[in-house]
């Protein structure tokens, strides 16, 4: 049983939460960097007191049990995971007993926060809401450890990979690799990033209607808008020094090499751009939107820039990102203009990539 | 042809190569050594895809930390284990290596018929075996005009009559004064090919036998 466990375990649990360690360290960025603990009670507090409410946050389970359900698919039935065709000779309890323990482990982050609803409810005495929410736990669960029983336990199947024809059966180019990667295996990851980055620019250009303010909190908006960027560049850092190692063997010229790497950063950050576009709160001059745009895109290859200076997992980057947005608001509070801070870090990123793409060895921790 | 000087490379404090001087003479050259004893991490050092500290001289003129373009162009992998995005085609890598490697029309079409890729090429990589997968690595390193192919473990997963034809090909080629290095644990004169020179991977360093 412990054997089953600790392959179960590894194979599918903790390759999880590795692999979406960019998107937890987002989810992390939200909760814990723009919302106060008092902000985290009042919010529990009003889900627990209303019960209706609480179907908005099963909403978001349901949402982020897909997400479980559409990783474990694929990573089943990756080669590596043949061996997992096995299981099916195990015994019914020791089946039963992995798939649960593994449904468990696999939810871990909503049974946390399901914890502390329940702990609120018992203090304020909302008992039909810890009535709710337990039922809603042991119904998620169960239902992943359903799924997980019948994924493993089936027969083997051929897997076949159907190709997004973006332009008919043409080649691609290869600054379109690394966007195929992302739609196919991280489009919640994808969504989510852009999601905060435009909701962050919308919210920042708002603000203009309250009150004068002039191109600085635009400046400082866009910075905490694009460094959301940050777990898609720790993707981009595994794919092109991982997937693609192959490709430091061709003989690549600088400026190839940094063509492609800006051409897919550029493609990755046009969402934003379009916002920012549509929501420009001021007179636009050129120089200003030149400026802006061309700040918000270096801050993301400055990201990439950083992450292959030393190879950190996401949740250490964090002080580094920390120091870059500290670092810029000071510049930005002194009113040095976005297409000055733009080409700097355009620049530094520009360099680091010169320096560090061949020095840099991915090393699977 | 190639000298190496000086050549480290660690892994925290772990030691996986210390080779003071090496230099290997043009032919077919075959590398062996037990498993771990560091036979893909020097291939993989040699054709630039991992940082080491030292020297790497090919011709006395290229090197993959100074000269990193040309050096590139005159060295061409095959990994032991390919490993590739698996949505991309075979046509996708072969296009990229190839205009990179900056490969003849001809070859890019003759290459992948040669090894049996033009099969497959259009299907996603995902989907291949790993004899197939071996293929396509092989027909991507003889893209271009190298000098010196490396091949990490070379006849794993082909089939009898994919090593009768890449033994040829190796065979034309080197008459043609392309180098190879084979990496192989295995006895690589079992398959009918001789090797100009062998050399042993172990304790750290590489020595020549014979």
């Amino acid at each position: 049983m412990k054997a089953v466990l600790h392959v179960i375990n590894r194979c599918l649990v903790i390759t999880f939460y590795k692999q979406n360690a960019a998107f937890f360290g987002l989810i992390l960025l939200v909760l814990v960097g723009f919302i106060k603990s008092s902000e985290h009670i009042a919010i529990g507090s009003f889900l627990v007191a209303n019960p209706s409410a609480l179907f908005y946050l099963y909403f978001i389970w349901i949402a982020y049990t897909v997400k479980v359900i559409l990783f474990l698919i694929p990573t089943i039935h990756k080669k590596e995971n043949d061996f997992l065709e096995s299981y099916f000779l195990l015994s019914q309890w020791i089946k039963m007993a992995s798939v649960f323990i593994a449904s468990f482990s696999l939810m871990v982050p909503m049974v946390f926060y399901s914890f502390f609803l329940i702990v609120l409810a018992i203090n304020t005495g909302y008992f039909m809401s810890i009535l709710s929410l337990l039922i809603a736990q042991i119904v998620l669960v169960s239902s992943m450890a359903y799924f997980l029983y019948l994924k493993l336990n089936s027969l083997p199947f051929e897997k076949s990979i159907t190709t997004i024809k973006l332009i008919s059966n043409r080649i691609k180019p290869p600054f379109l690799f690394f966007i195929e990667y992302v739609l196919r295996n991280e489009i919640v990851l994808f969504l989510l990033s852009k999601f905060y980055i435009c909701s962050i620019v919308i919210g920042t250009s708002l603000l203009y209607k309250t009150d004068q303010f002039d191109l600085r909190l635009l400046t400082t908006g866009v910075l905490l808008a694009f460094i959301g960027n940050v777990a898609i560049m720790h993707k981009y850092v595994w794919f092109q020094h991982h997937q693609m190692v192959f490709s430091k063997n061709l003989p690549q010229s600088f400026f190839a090499l940094s063509r492609q790497y800006f051409l897919t950063i550029a493609l990755l950050i046009i969402p934003e751009m379009v916002v920012l576009l549509r929501y420009y709160p001021l007179e636009p001059t050129i120089l200003d939107l030149v400026g802006i745009m061309l700040f918000g895109f270096s801050i993301t290859t400055l990201l990439y820039g950083l992450m292959i200076k030393k190879q950190t997992e996401l949740g250490d980057f964090m002080t580094a990102l920390f120091w870059i947005v500290v670092i810029t608001t000071f510049m930005i509070l002194f009113a040095v203009h976005p297409v000055v801070l733009g080409t700097v870090y355009f620049l530094i990123s520009m360099v680091l990539v010169y320096l560090r793409h061949y020095q840099f060895e991915y090393q699977e921790s | 042809m190639l000298k190496i000087k000086n050549l480290l490379k660690k892994y925290g404090d772990k030691t996986i190569l210390d080779v003071k001087s090496l230099e290997i003479e043009p032919g077919i050259t075959h590398l062996k050594g037990i498993n771990g004893s560091g036979k893909t991490t020097f291939s993989k050092i040699i054709s630039g895809l991992i940082p080491f500290q030292g020297e790497v001289r090919l011709e006395n003129t290229l090197s993959p930390t100074s000269t990193k373009v040309a050096y590139r162009k005159a060295v061409n992998y095959s990994a032991s284990e390919p490993n590739y995005p698996d949505f991309l085609t075979a046509n996708d890598l072969i296009s990229f290596v190839g205009k990179a490697k900056e490969a003849s029309k001809n070859d890019l079409k003759s290459i992948p018929e040669i090894f049996g890729v033009d099969a497959y090429q259009n299907d996603p990589i995902g989907t291949y075996s790993s004899g197939m997968l071996k293929r396509l690595s092989l027909c991507l390193a003889f893209l271009g005009n190298p000098s010196l192919i490396l091949l990490d473990e070379p006849f794993n997963t082909l089939d009898t009559s994919a090593i009768s034809l890449l033994k040829n090909r190796i065979e034309t080629l080197n008459q043609e004064g392309v180098n190879f290095i084979l990496v192989s644990h295995q006895d690589i004169q079992n398959l009918g090919m001789t090797a100009h020179a062998t050399y042993l991977v172990e304790n750290h360093t590489i020595e020549l036998v014979k």
